[in-house]
């Protein structure tokens, strides 16, 4: 027979099936993960030892400590660590604490409004938070500050807010996460079992006290993993500190470690003390994940949620409807409506004038027509596109692999706890270091695409693959795995088996993370803004370059835009899921009469 | 045919490794039906995806009709989509985004059929278990009952000469169940196809099988046809497994003819001995076995006395304890509802009494 396999005369291992496909899948897998995060990661380290501003790691004639002794003896580092501290500590509280607001207010309680409130607070996504940041700008600016100016004319100057401070960072940086945060805390709150709210009340304890003694303590797993989790985030992200930040000479990390490689603000891009901050930051944010997944993990034995179909008994506000439904509103109105629409006005201002009926006269399209004709929009458009779509086809891809192959590859368990955890690795690499550490593979591999857009199409592999992977293995793990082995016994190899069965079993899980990847890749602004050259500009670096060359006008119209491609991907989802039961439906319609 | 020799297979976990399979052998005669029967987590769904080839053993032998499929010692494994066998699995596998006929001609993929040859197979396996006007029907709405049927047809299209089931039956009502009981031995008798039935239930394995293998902990602990291992077990766990069973202490007091005599509270009975030569030893006998004797029999060979214990009328026949000595035994008596406290001699057909060797673990019917 030619069955037999010469080589091995007796076989090892509890649960290994040797299958060449399986097994060059899970190298090739390995290899490219290595490649996406080890590789830059050690370059990074690489560079830290090197204290020769202006040379890249490649060029650099010795190694040395300098940089680690700078930064620890520095007193700038120990401003920068405070900065990034309250910065960090404040946005996620103020975040965070909204968010449950909103989730306690819309899914537990009977106040007025709540779908049109639940639209209001997710409306953030949809905006890149650097644009956010400038809307912000455009209203709370100490000289022409919109609402600044309203309170000058009302005489309540006093009340005037400077946003160039570490105080409006934390402001934008918190509304925006507000919106995020709600997603992820509103789910616990909607399968909290009611029950235990109504036996404190027959216990006598009024709506506060549930809330306070009840409702909130049988949600702290869910809320401390938010809560570490956007820590992290907050901890990395640069859009508002760039934004408010650098010109407000508020430093934390992630602009510092910017500022240092641009030769506008240190004359030479000291590279090797961005890689020694970026270290710092790393370890930081791997310290920080480490506690999240042990926290999630906690959280998985902990469950408040009874998955039932139950209709949650509301919360009556009784005379407190009314107050808290125009407070909701109002701050809803300031999260979303507000920022908006000053951004669309600015948009269509040729320059600045207060919103005013007397203004409504210089309204002209002026700023979009610019961007089509002097702004080579068309583009920086195509880059987008074509940069967004590849990473989001290759991440997608890249993680229903690794789903598939840390779930069901037959390999020995070890190997694929180990896959697992490479593939979450890029969760703890902030943005910027992503962006900062792909500048020194690309300068130093013979691969030609630095300046291009290909290279910030694969930093955003790196960014997103770890979510991405997250996401495929909750759609891979709803595919019994005897779906598959039925294929394998209907003599099916596992490459078929893998197109034929598993494949097509995850499309809707597929587009969804397709969608999610794009929407992401194309608000993200650190990645690209390390990456991007005169001829890889996307709409994200496209914006901050606009806005600082003073373009006001044209930076919020292709804001405006942006806003625009968003809301409608983020609204295709549903779209998709809705055409695809209907597209069902009518198979079965047409099935029917088979039966008769 | 289906011959698994002396297969072994240890998980390796957190707490270090556990033994699921100890030198497994077995040996399924061409066009019968060989179950694997067994106490939950016996090892019996192990085995059989390692005759799949879905799990590999880490020793021993497998050969399906004339072909290894596996050995350890000559460094063999066929993988499970290349040993040509049919599976129907516990929760159907229906694969939920293709219509029946698709799920059906699917494993025809491989074999480079003409479309016409290809859709007269997939029509006469779903005439075989009476779905042929389905075809077209997406998977996702069918009854429980004819997903079981299309994973029949699915298993059977490709004309495997070999059918694995792993408890094809449990998710079915119980009438669903009878029906589709007697349908899969009548199609296996009508295709002469090899089926290796795994199942927990004792009374589907008496129902279905040419062969049982009993297993318990991963090991085999006896084969042979239904009829054999209900009436004259060889071992003291298939005597408990398979239905209702008495196991009455007493001591091996003497021989008559090929069998022993062993003494009990309830009085004197003979039996084949079954292992060892102590003289603790168990009566074993089925409480239909037994019968009422007359009083005048009492104190002589085969019957045995007590007290009414508890009796329960269960139509064609009575359940009763019967109890001597803080000793007791269950006979099914057919006839007159003894009373409870009543004095009763039975008699027991010394034909089925065997006697195994005392065990200090409880018997696990
Ligand atoms: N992947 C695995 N890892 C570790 N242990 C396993 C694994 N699969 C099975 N086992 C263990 O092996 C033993 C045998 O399992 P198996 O599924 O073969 O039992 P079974 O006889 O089919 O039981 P049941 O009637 O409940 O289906 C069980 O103790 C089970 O816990
Ligand atoms: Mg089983």
């Amino acid at each position: 027979m030619s069955d037999r396999s010469p080589s091995k005369p007796r076989l090892r291992g509890a649960d290994v099936i040797r299958h060449p496909v399986p097994m060059l899948a899970f190298a090739a897998t390995v290899l490219v993960l290595a490649y996406l995060t080890l590789v830059p990661l050690a370059l990074l380290v690489y560079g830290s030892f090197i204290d020769e501003p202006g040379r890249l790691p490649i060029e650099a004639s010795a190694l040395s400590l300098q940089n680690y002794v700078q930064v620890v003896t520095d007193p700038a580092t120990y401003r920068l660590l405070a900065n990034t501290a309250v910065f960090t500590i404040g946005a996620t509280a103020l975040g965070i604490g909204l968010a449950v607001a909103f989730a306690w207010l819309i899914e537990r309680t009977d106040i007025w409004g709540r779908n049109l409130l639940l639209v209001g607070i997710v409306v953030p996504m949809a905006i890149p938070n650097m644009i956010y940041s400038s809307a912000w700008i455009l209203l709370l600016n100490p000289q022409n500050g919109w609402i600044n100016d309203l309170l000058r004319q009302a005489g309540l100057g006093w009340l005037t807010f400077n946003i160039y401070s570490l105080a409006g960072m934390i402001l934008v940086q918190g509304l925006s996460l507000a919106s995020h945060a709600y997603l992820l805390v509103a789910a616990p709150f909607k399968m909290l079992d009611p029950t235990w709210e109504e036996q404190s009340a027959i216990a006598g304890k009024g709506v506060a006290a549930t809330l306070w003694r009840v409702t909130l303590p049988s949600l702290k797993p869910a809320l401390l993993a938010a809560i570490i989790f956007f820590t992290v985030v907050n901890m990395e992200t640069f859009d508002v500190p760039g934004t408010i930040g650098i010109p407000a000479q508020v430093n934390v990390f992630s602009t510092m470690i910017y500022a240092a490689t641009q030769p506008e603000y240190s004359g030479l891009p000291d590279y090797g003390l961005a890689s020694t901050l970026s270290i710092v930051l790393l370890l930081a944010a791997a310290c920080l994940i480490w506690v999240y997944q042990r926290q999630t993990r906690h959280a998985k034995q902990f469950v408040t949620v009874t998955g039932k179909g139950f209709r949650p008994r509301r919360i009556s506000l009784g005379r407190y409807r009314l107050p808290l439904t125009a407070i909701a509103f109002a701050v809803v109105a300031a999260i979303s409506l507000l920022p908006v629409l000053m951004l669309i006005w600015r948009s269509l201002m040729p320059f600045y004038m207060a919103p005013s009926p007397k203004a409504l006269g210089l309204v002209s399209l002026k700023a979009y027509v610019d961007l089509f004709a002097g702004y080579d929009l068309g583009q920086v458009l195509r880059n987008t596109a074509l940069m967004s779509i590849t990473a989001g086809i290759a991440t997608t891809l890249l993680a229903a692999l690794v789903a598939w192959l840390v779930l069901r590859a037959p390999v020995p368990a070890g190997w694929r706890s180990m896959l697992n955890r490479l593939a979450f690795l890029p969760m703890a690499i902030p943005s910027i270091v992503i962006g900062l550490s792909f500048i020194f593979v690309y300068l130093t591999l013979p691969i030609p695409i630095y300046g291009t857009i290909w290279i910030i199409a694969i930093a955003m592999v790196t960014k997103y693959i770890a979510f991405s992977s997250g996401m495929m293995m909750a759609a891979q793990m709803q595919i019994s795995p005897e779906l598959e082995e039925a294929s394998r016994l209907a003599g099916a190899g596992w490459g078929r088996t893998y197109r034929r069965i598993t494949f097509p079993l995850l499309t809707a899980a597929l587009v969804n993370c397709f969608l999610w990847v794009v929407i992401h890749v194309v608000r993200e602004l650190a990645v690209a803004v390390m990456l991007y050259s005169s001829r890889s500009e996307v709409l994200s670096t496209k914006v901050w370059s606009l806005w600082l060359g003073g373009w006001v006008a044209q930076a919020s119209a292709l804001g405006v835009l942006t806003i625009l491609a968003l809301v409608l991907l983020l609204g295709l989802p549903p779209t998709v899921i809705r055409l695809r039961r209907k597209l069902r439906d009518l198979r079965e319609a047409a099935a029917v009469p088979a039966e008769a | 045919m289906i011959f698994a020799n002396e297969l072994s297979k240890a998980y390796t976990g957190e707490r270090g490794s556990v033994r699921v399979l100890n030198a497994v052998s077995f040996e399924a005669a061409p066009g019968s039906v060989f179950t694997l029967l067994g106490p939950s987590g016996c090892g019996k769904t192990t085995t059989l995806r390692c005759i799949a080839g879905l799990e590999q053993p880490d020793a021993g032998e497998i050969r399906l009709g004339d072909r290894k499929v596996f050995s350890s010692r000559e460094g063999i494994q066929l993988g499970a989509e290349r040993r040509g066998l049919g599976m129907v699995f516990q929760s159907y596998a229906i694969w939920p985004h293709m219509t029946v006929g698709e799920n059906v001609s699917y494993p025809l993929d491989g074999l480079k059929l003409g479309r016409a040859e290809r859709d007269s197979r997939v029509q006469r396996a779903l005439d075989l278990v009476g779905l042929a006007a389905l075809v077209d029907r997406p998977a996702p709405n069918l009854s429980g009952g004819q997903q079981q049927r299309v994973a029949l047809a699915r298993a059977l299209v490709a004309e495997p000469q070999i059918l694995l089931l792993d408890e094809p039956l449990s998710n079915l009502d119980a009438k669903l169940r009878d029906q589709m009981r007697r349908e899969i031995k009548r199609l296996q008798r009508r295709l002469g196809v090899t089926a290796l039935f795994v199942t927990h239930d004792q009374e589907e394995a008496l129902a279905l099988s040419d062969t049982i293998a009993l297993m318990n902990n991963g090991e085999v602990v006896e084969v042979g046809p239904p009829r054999q291992l209900y009436d004259a077990p060889m071992h003291r766990f298939t005597a408990g497994f398979l239905g209702l069973a008495n196991f009455v202490p007493g001591t091996v007091v003497g021989e008559a003819g090929d069998g022993v005599v062993v003494e009990t509270a309830f009085g004197r009975f003979a039996g084949k001995r079954r292992s060892g030569a102590a003289p603790a030893a168990d009566l074993f006998f089925r409480p239909h076995k037994a019968s009422l004797a007359a009083d005048d029999r009492a104190g002589s060979l085969d019957v045995g006395t007590g007290t009414v214990a508890e009796t329960i009328f269960l139509g064609e026949t009575n359940d009763v304890l019967v109890e001597r000595d803080g000793q007791r035994v269950r006979l099914r008596l057919p006839g007159r509802l003894p009373r409870e406290g009543e004095r009763l001699s039975f008699a027991v057909d010394p034909e089925f009494s065997l006697v195994f060797e005392r065990s200090s673990a409880p018997p696990a019917a």
